[in-house]
């Protein structure tokens, strides 16, 4: 049974010894949804479990549904069609799951599908509905078992939730994969407790009446519906209890992409402030986690900034993991086992002369930007004075592309390695780069532009992979920031793709932006869809010229969505590689309404911030 | 730039700053566009399409010009307790195709993503969230919604009453089919007059209701006949037409307009030509009328043309088999059996049904963007059709974002859709039909679930409730 605890340690010790579905005996009644009568199928000895483990490939599902479903959706099909469940109960919570039920009902892979209505309002005759509901349901259960409902039964399967006692982190919005709940779990700084909408299963067991059949299935409806509401309630009001509690000390949003009911609810408590949010939107594969885990982190780090997850607030010691990691990789510097390495690429600077160089005792440090396109390297002394830079582009491994460009840098500024005396890497290839320690790049691109200009409060970073808006206070510390979804739409990865389409360099793409006319727009929705449509635009010989316009106010447009999430200020700096693009930079001047500010080392902007963290430490 | 885009760029430039300005500029606007359907309407259209012009104009132009005598309502809702207390009820599709068609949804679309509204919600909802976000349009003096067909408008309506204060009320209708469910339903329509008299002061009698539920019969009547004829005949029409169609037998059935307007389509089709050649199509879901590639191809077409849409006959054949002595049921029996309420079965059943009627060539499945209540269920109907040996092709867009459509690839499925069902026809009419050409493939979903099993081959699972 699955009667959780709210308490935050309970939460935690439970997921991580939660048994996989496979484990699970045929004769589990999976359920999806906290209003599941999970109470009454033990009245009926019949064990149940919600659906936690979902496979990270549904191909054959999405090709049942389409692709514009919710990732969990088809999740669950798939888990279905490989299997997995025997015996199902979903509830009619929304338009995903009466597809779902269609979808498995047509299938007939499930040895029983049962769906409960459950209502959208809790006024008098709709509980009196779902109290019916329950016992037609009941009866369907004693016809297919051949037991009868067992109120005592019932009864010991109640556990009233307890609301949490200690500083704790909320999960909330739409239910998240295994995997993101662990990564989360590990990497924030207080305990995380599940409240998304098949976690929270807050039912009021004193008001369960177990005198007597009727009795039971009135009370027990009221029981169900009475429970915090999620978000596809007519009447969501009482969630705000969610946001209430003192001990909940921040947010980490889930959403789902095309699951729209609870988008809303997070910017409208991002608007009304409050204890720190992060909003993250996953569709149930895996194929997002490396920029999970960037987000996760960053905002790991920003809550320790605030001082959120210390040892006083936990009320638990807790061992410096910075610290202690840093000691762990002492000595095993990208340059020590990057010796033997060589890069044929081109450095960046150059600024640097043999003797400048030599003139320098004091140590230094290096930061490293491993990114998907190109991996960047600065070279700082003590007193935060860029002395060597060095951007290849990324090939191979991570690894390999920090060792040559960080001997790229060291080589250009004739410094010896034993100089460089502390390592910090960021970008997506961090953990695998061996230094004395990573930092996202949110961190970064932060630190990195109020170095570049103290007066910056908004920082646009379009990167190969994704797109990134980050606010950002007078001391250069993140105050709030919002990546891109998986979708390519709106970052560099995405003008290389329309690049390709059309047959000219990037290069060229610069150019010919500015020159367009504004006449043609191009989706900025669907990258998938984009590239079908600039096919369709070459094919009716609308100027290139005209069509590149297009896609970088398609760009423009996604990423000034960013922006608009986080805050738009006065002084905005664009960073990374897609600065180059000066017809991007310029639509989204345009977009914005204001000017953009780059810098000549916009693209070392991470590396900068990486380099000035170790500084810190 | 021709004067609608200008129009349309003009109010998106400066809503921001002057919303007050441009709401009478587009009410203004949609004056000027009324006068111009009354007096140099469409000679393409027959008097009837002409006519829907003007009614849902009308229905524009009265929640613009007396916003506390409209409600904002979701397509579904049944407005003859509304209608029987003077209150003019649009649809949020109404409005916001209105706002496409005036090339200025983008606008409130980015609006919307401003506010928070995803971008796989909806694009009507975004767009008419984001309209009254930017004040380009009044709030009305109410709103009435249901679950039926669409999360969007658990997410919209709750949205209006928490932003602008707007009393809504909700009708929660079962998924299941049954008297029980009926009943349910008709209470919660009592409360619903009680809800309306409320806010407007108008006691609303159960005569006053059953008198348009009556006309509602009548339209429905009326429509089927014009549905029935289509076989038949070949009445020009446009894909904004078929989408006036849509809307008027919803929001506005129950009205004198409304019937006015069968009346005028079955006139208007009883005088049209035979069809010939031409090829007839049920389309399934919303009309596209600003999808370039679909208006190219149907708008004003003697060659294919849309003989009905699943969305404007939805429950009319019950509606028209109704007792208008017992209102509330007959309403509440419309929600139930409404071809978008639950499962998928209902509605397939309904578009079998329209195939048969018409004598329809091919079905047209339309996925509309973040609509996940067609868009997760067009696989499987694709499949039961493929069965039955009913062409048909899914096509994805976007009725409303006119950027948001992969134009090219609509237009090769149509293109190549409307070809195989010619070279189907012709061998239909030599004899030589062979039954493996029924369907648009290129798709590779729907291969995938010509794989599966049958629903109705094996019908494993049971319903609870």
């Amino acid at each position: 049974m699955s009667n959780q605890n709210l308490s935050a340690t309970s939460v935690q010790t439970e997921t991580q010894a939660a048994p996989t579905q496979t484990q699970k005996t045929t004769s589990t009644y999976w359920y999806t949804c906290k209003y599941a009568p999970v109470e009454m199928l033990a009245g009926f000895g019949l064990d149940s479990d919600v659906v936690k483990k979902t496979p990270n490939l549904f191909d054959d599902a999405e090709a049942l549904v389409g692709p514009r479903m919710c990732g969990f959706s088809k999740a669950l099909i798939q888990t279905v069609m490989d299997g997995n469940i025997s015996h199902l109960l979903l509830s009619d919570c929304c338009n995903a799951m009466q597809r779902s039920y269609d979808a498995i009902n047509a299938l007939g892979d499930c040895d029983t599908l049962d769906m409960l209505e459950v209502p959208h309002c809790g006024d008098e005759c709709t509980r009196e509905r779902f109290a019916k509901d329950l016992k037609t349901y009941a009866h369907t259960l004693e016809e297919r078992t051949g037991r009868t409902l067992d109120l005592e039964k019932c009864k010991q399967a109640c556990t009233q939730m307890k609301r949490p006692t200690t500083p704790y982190i909320g999960l909330i919005g739409v239910r998240t994969p295994v995997w993101l709940f662990d990564l989360a779990r590990e990497a924030l700084p207080l305990p995380l407790v599940d409240l998304t909408c098949a976690g929270l299963r807050d039912i009021n067991t004193e008001v369960i009446d177990f005198s007597g059949e009727d009795a039971f299935f009135t009370t027990y409806a009221n029981a169900l519906l009475d429970q915090t509401p999620c978000a596809r309630m007519a009447n969501d009001r009482d969630r705000a209890h969610l946001f209430d509690d003192p001990h909940l000390k921040a947010v980490v949003y889930h959403t789902a992409r095309f699951c729209d009911f609870y988008d809303i609810e997070c910017a409208e408590r991002q608007t009304i402030g409050g204890v720190p949010i992060l909003h993250i939107e996953e569709d149930f594969t895996h194929q997002s986690e490396g920029q999970m885990r960037t987000r996760i982190e960053a905002f790991a780090e920003q809550l320790r900034g605030l001082g959120i997850g210390s040892d006083e607030m936990r009320g638990i010691l807790k061992e410096d993991e910075t610290a202690n990691s840093s000691a762990q990789t002492a000595g095993q510097s990208p340059a020590g086992s990057s010796a033997n390495s060589s890069s044929s690429a081109a450095s960046s600077n150059g600024k640097f002369t043999k003797n400048e160089a030599a003139d320098r005792n004091s140590d230094l440090v290096a930061g490293i930007d491993s990114g998907s396109t190109s991996t960047d390297v600065i070279i700082m002394d003590a007193d935060a004075n860029i002395v060597a830079s060095a951007i290849l582009p990324t090939q191979g491994s991570a690894t390999k592309s920090a060792e040559a460009s960080l001997n790229e840098a060291l080589q250009a500024a004739y410094i010896p390695r034993d100089r460089v005396k502390k390592v910090i890497a960021t970008g997506y290839g961090r953990d695998a780069i061996s230094s004395q320690g990573n930092i996202t790049e949110i961190t970064c691109h932060a630190k990195g532009a109020h170095y570049l200009d103290p007066n910056v409060r908004l920082v646009i970073d379009i990167g190969g992979q994704d797109s990134k808006a980050i606010a950002l206070d007078g001391n250069g510390a993140v105050k709030e920031f919002a990546m891109n979804d998986k979708c390519a739409a709106g970052t560099g990865r995405f003008l290389e793709m329309m690049a390709t389409t059309l047959g000219i360099p990037l290069s060229e793409m610069a150019e010919l932006g500015d020159k367009g006319a504004q006449t043609t727009t191009i989706t900025s929705t669907c990258s998938v869809f984009a590239e079908s449509e600039v096919v369709s635009l070459v094919a009716q010989d609308v100027p290139v010229a005209d069509i590149v316009s297009a896609i970088d106010r398609s760009v423009a447009k996604r990423v000034c969505g960013l922006t608009r999430r986080v805050g738009i200020s006065d002084t905005v700096m664009m960073t990374g590689g897609v600065t180059k693009n000066t017809s991007v930079v310029h639509a989204i001047e345009h977009t914005l309404g204001r000017h953009v500010e780059t810098d000549p080392k916009a693209q070392l902007c991470g590396a900068i911030g990486a380099a000035l963290s170790a500084l810190d430490r | 730039m021709d004067v609608v885009q200008q129009f349309g760029r003009f109010i998106s430039d400066n809503v921001d700053k002057h919303p007050v300005a441009m709401q009478r500029v587009l009410t203004a606007g949609y004056a000027g566009r009324r006068w111009a359907l009354q007096a140099i309407p469409d000679k393409h259209l027959t008097f009837a399409r002409q006519d829907a012009a003007r009614i849902t104009m009308d229905c524009v132009l009265g929640m613009l010009t007396s916003p506390q005598t409209s409600a904002a309502i979701s397509l579904f809702v049944p407005c003859e307790i509304m209608q029987a207390a003077g209150i003019n009820c649009f649809s949020v599709e109404l409005l916001s195709a209105f706002l496409s068609g005036t090339q200025c949804e983008q606008k409130f679309l980015t609006k919307a993503g401003e506010v928070g509204f995803p971008e796989t919600l909806c694009s009507y909802h975004r767009t008419f969230l984001g309209a009254l976000e930017s004040g380009i349009v009044p709030a009305p003096e109410f709103g009435v919604y249901t679950n039926v067909a669409c999360d969007g408008n658990l997410i919209t309506f709750r949205q209006i009453e928490k932003d602008f204060q707007i009393p809504v009320f909700f009708i929660d209708v079962p998924t299941r089919r049954t008297e029980e469910a009926v009943k349910d339903v008709a209470d919660q329509l009592r409360h619903l007059t009680r809800f309306v008299s409320a806010q407007t002061g108008h006691v609303v009698s159960e005569d006053d209701i059953a008198e348009h539920v009556a006309r509602s019969k009548r339209t429905a009547q009326n429509f089927l006949r014009y549905t029935d004829m289509q076989r038949d005949h070949l009445l020009v029409s446009d894909m904004t037409s078929e989408m006036y169609s849509a809307l008027i037998m919803h929001p506005l059935l129950g009205t004198e307009a409304a019937e006015r307007y069968s009346e005028e389509l079955v006139h208007d089709i009883s005088e049209a030509p035979a069809p010939g050649d031409a090829l007839r199509l049920v389309w399934c879901h919303l009309i596209p009328n600003m999808l370039a590639p679909v208006t190219e191809r149907l708008d004003y077409s003697t060659k294919a043309y849309v003989a009905a849409c699943d969305i404007a006959v939805d429950a009319l054949e019950i509606v028209a088999e109704s007792d208008e002595n017992k209102p509330y049921e007959a309403m509440a029996r419309r929600l139930v059996y409404a071809c978008m309420n639950g499962n998928f079965d209902i509605r397939i059943r309904r578009i079998q049904s329209l195939v048969e009627r018409t004598d329809a060539d091919g079905v047209v499945l339309f996925s509309h963007w973040g609509c996940k209540a067609t868009s997760g269920s067009l696989t499987l109907m694709q499949h039961v059709l493929d069965r039955h040996n009913i062409p048909s092709v899914i096509l994805d867009g976007d009725g409303c974002d006119r950027t948001n459509s992969p134009e090219g690839q609509v237009a090769t499925r149509l293109d190549a859709f409307l070809e195989m069902l010619s070279a189907r026809k012709r061998e239909k009419d030599s004899g030589q039909e062979t039954p493996e050409h029924n369907s648009s493939k290129e798709n590779a979903s729907s291969q995938k679930a010509s794989g599966q099993k049958s629903s109705s081959q094996k019908p494993p699972a049971q319903k609870a409730s």
